[in-house]
């Protein structure tokens, strides 16, 4: 059979109705293939601590954590790339204020997490969550209201 | 798609108070709450939520997720046993038949949602019975099952009246699997329901503060509904039977809110509602020019092939099907609709790929309407399957912030610890196997593809 003929067959009314629907069938059986033999293969990023679960909005998955023994007031890493181009070492608190996520902070703060170990903390809600000082028991305005990398820098001499 | 609905825990918002109200009492008493009176009338749909939730053994997830799996494989089998797949030719047209049924918007909702269990799934599946007892060879157990079926989808949820239409419909155009008599015993059980309802128990139709609703280009509070439409809400309801038949047939607009009309005038519509307006409205375009020509002989009472019963049918769903849309159009009151399209579109497609019958249009006019069909069609497919994992992580989300839920409700009595008990293993099923979340992630998914439901 030539191309062209490939193509006239190809074109026939039986295959153009019919070809679409199951490429698209074929498409999620091999997507489902491939991530269960390869999980992340064509997904996002998997957390593998509290902070990247957080950073990454998948706030059951940092319940699930906490209830497998995981410190809640401990900090983690965030691979680069998560949240932004660097990689940080964070709290899950300082996590949630970074990615600007209120509900996980209400969510950290009813789990038991503790603002005052973190020395960051009110800078992060200063700079980037305003509306979250009053939950870390900290006064609605004036602490901080520069860039989070500020909060990031050497603390001075 | 059974394996994406699995992993979806039981929602939070609309279910979590379904257990509350059944997990007392027995099938019976549950049954017998539901016939008391106001704008809803759906005594077996918390019947139903009773018997898998006492047939659970608290595995809630599994128990409900797969009642609704159950329902999706019983719908899909009925679906493919009511199309007459005879040759290589008309089973080519199963996929796609199969992608109009399972990627239309109106079918969304009833896959999406598990309110625990969705009964508008359950409504489809009673609708795709429906036309395999109107194409069964006629006997009283026929007729029997066909009143029994209508008992229950239309005390179910409303919309199971649809089924009514769909009997008498069919007789109309042909059909004599139910026969006369069952017929008859079919609309004295809806003369029946409306006494019993709107009669006996002093029942109401849903008013204008029941739930927000689209109207234009945005969605109105109960507040503003009443202070536009509380004097005559009739303008109102017109405006929603039209939407819903327009919904069905040109996929705009989508809960009553003119989204593509929107984003057209502004000259960015969002490509995902490209994709579903241009794929809805060719494939109703070969209805109307198949029906146009056939119309002549309908009127004389002659419908000769399937496909002249199905499109009348589809014809006559849509219209009593948009009644039940009066008060609030949403996409999913339209589902019975949506599947009479699904079966008038296969049908039209049957015709074109075998070759039965021409539509008098050029075949490169035709081969391309086919084309944008099948391919419009099949994005959509891959589309409902993303809109399922997307759907996992928000419902597992709306667990995890359960008292930010609970804050905005208002529960005026405090949990039994029974109540208790069921909502932490909900939760504790909702959090459990987070890790395994997984959503492509992808910026053109998330254009291409209608995660909005």
């Amino acid at each position: 059979m030539t191309l062209a003929g490939g193509i006239r067959e190809l074109l026939r009314p039986q295959f153009v109705v019919c070809i679409p629907p199951l490429a698209a069938i074929l498409l999620v059986a091999i997507y489902l293939c491939v991530e269960s033999v390869r999980p992340g293969t064509l997904t996002a990023a998997r957390p593998e601590t509290i902070p990247e679960a957080i950073v990454l909005g998948n706030g059951p998955r940092a319940l699930e954590m906490m209830a497998e023994g995981a410190d809640i007031n401990a900090p983690g890493r965030i691979r680069s790339g998560l949240l932004d181009r660097l990689e940080y070492h964070v709290t899950p608190l300082e996590a949630a204020l970074m990615a600007r996520r209120m509900e996980i902070v209400r969510l950290l703060i009813r789990t038991g997490a503790d603002a005052s170990r973190s020395t960051r903390a009110a800078c992060l809600a200063g700079a980037r969550l305003p509306e979250a000082l009053p939950l870390l028991g900290l006064p609605p305005s004036g602490v901080g209201s520069g860039e989070a990398a500020d909060c990031f820098a050497p603390s001075g001499p | 798609m059974s394996v994406f609905l699995l992993r979806i825990p039981v929602q939070l918002s609309d279910s979590f108070t379904e257990f509350m109200s059944v997990h007392e009492g027995t099938v019976w008493t549950v049954v017998k709450a539901g016939f008391d009176g106001g704008p809803y009338l759906r005594p077996f749909r918390r019947g139903l939520i009773k018997v898998v939730f006492e047939l659970s053994g608290g595995n809630y997830q599994l128990a409900f997720r797969g009642f609704q799996v159950i329902q999706l494989v019983a719908l899909l089998v009925l679906v493919v046993r009511a199309l007459p797949v005879r040759s290589r030719d008309d089973a080519a047209v199963v996929p796609m038949t199969l992608a109009l049924v399972l990627a239309g918007h109106t079918f969304a909702a009833a896959i999406l949602e598990g309110l625990p269990i969705n009964h508008f799934l359950t409504i489809l599946v009673c609708c795709a019975a429906a036309v395999n007892l109107l194409r069964a060879r006629p006997s009283w157990l026929v007729d029997l099952s066909a009143v029994v079926l209508l008992i229950f989808s239309m005390l179910t949820i409303e919309t199971g009246l649809v089924v009514s239409a769909i009997f008498v419909s069919g007789y109309a155009v042909g059909y004599r699997g139910v026969s006369r008599g069952g017929l008859t015993a079919i609309v004295l059980c809806v003369v029946a329901y409306g006494v019993g309802r709107f009669g006996l128990l002093e029942g109401t139709t849903p008013g204008l503060d029941e739930r927000s609703a689209g109207f234009g280009f945005r969605v109105l509070d109960t507040a503003e509904l009443i202070r536009r439409f509380g004097a005559n809400p009739l303008p109102f309801y017109l405006y929603n039977v039209a939407c819903a038949m327009s919904s069905v047939l040109f996929a705009e607009p989508r809960g009553g809110v003119w989204g593509f009309v929107y984003g057209w005038t502004r000259g960015h519509p969002e490509p995902w509602r490209v994709i579903s307006v241009v794929s809805t409205t060719t494939m109703t375009g070969l209805i109307l020019v198949f029906a146009v020509r056939r119309f002549g002989q309908w009127r004389r009472g002659l419908f000769q092939t399937d496909t002249d019963r199905m499109v009348a049918m589809f014809f006559a769903v849509l219209c009593a099907n948009a009644v039940f849309a009066f008060a609030y159009e949403k996409d999913a009151i339209m589902g019975p609709a949506g599947l009479f399209y699904a079966l008038a579109a296969s049908a039209v497609l049957r015709e074109l790929v075998t070759g039965a019958r021409t539509l008098n249009v050029p075949r490169p006019i035709l081969a391309m309407a086919m084309m944008i069909v099948a391919c419009g069609w099949g994005i959509r497919l891959v589309g409902i399957h993303y809109s399922l994992q997307v759907r996992e992580l928000s419902v597992r989300n709306e667990w995890a912030y359960y008292e930010d839920w609970e804050d905005k409700q208002d529960f005026e009595v405090p949990f039994t610890p029974e109540e208790v008990a069921i909502r932490d293993s909900l939760r504790r099923q909702a959090i459990r196997g987070s890790s395994n979340v997984r959503r492509l992630e992808s910026r053109l998914a998330d254009q291409f593809l209608d995660v909005t439901q």
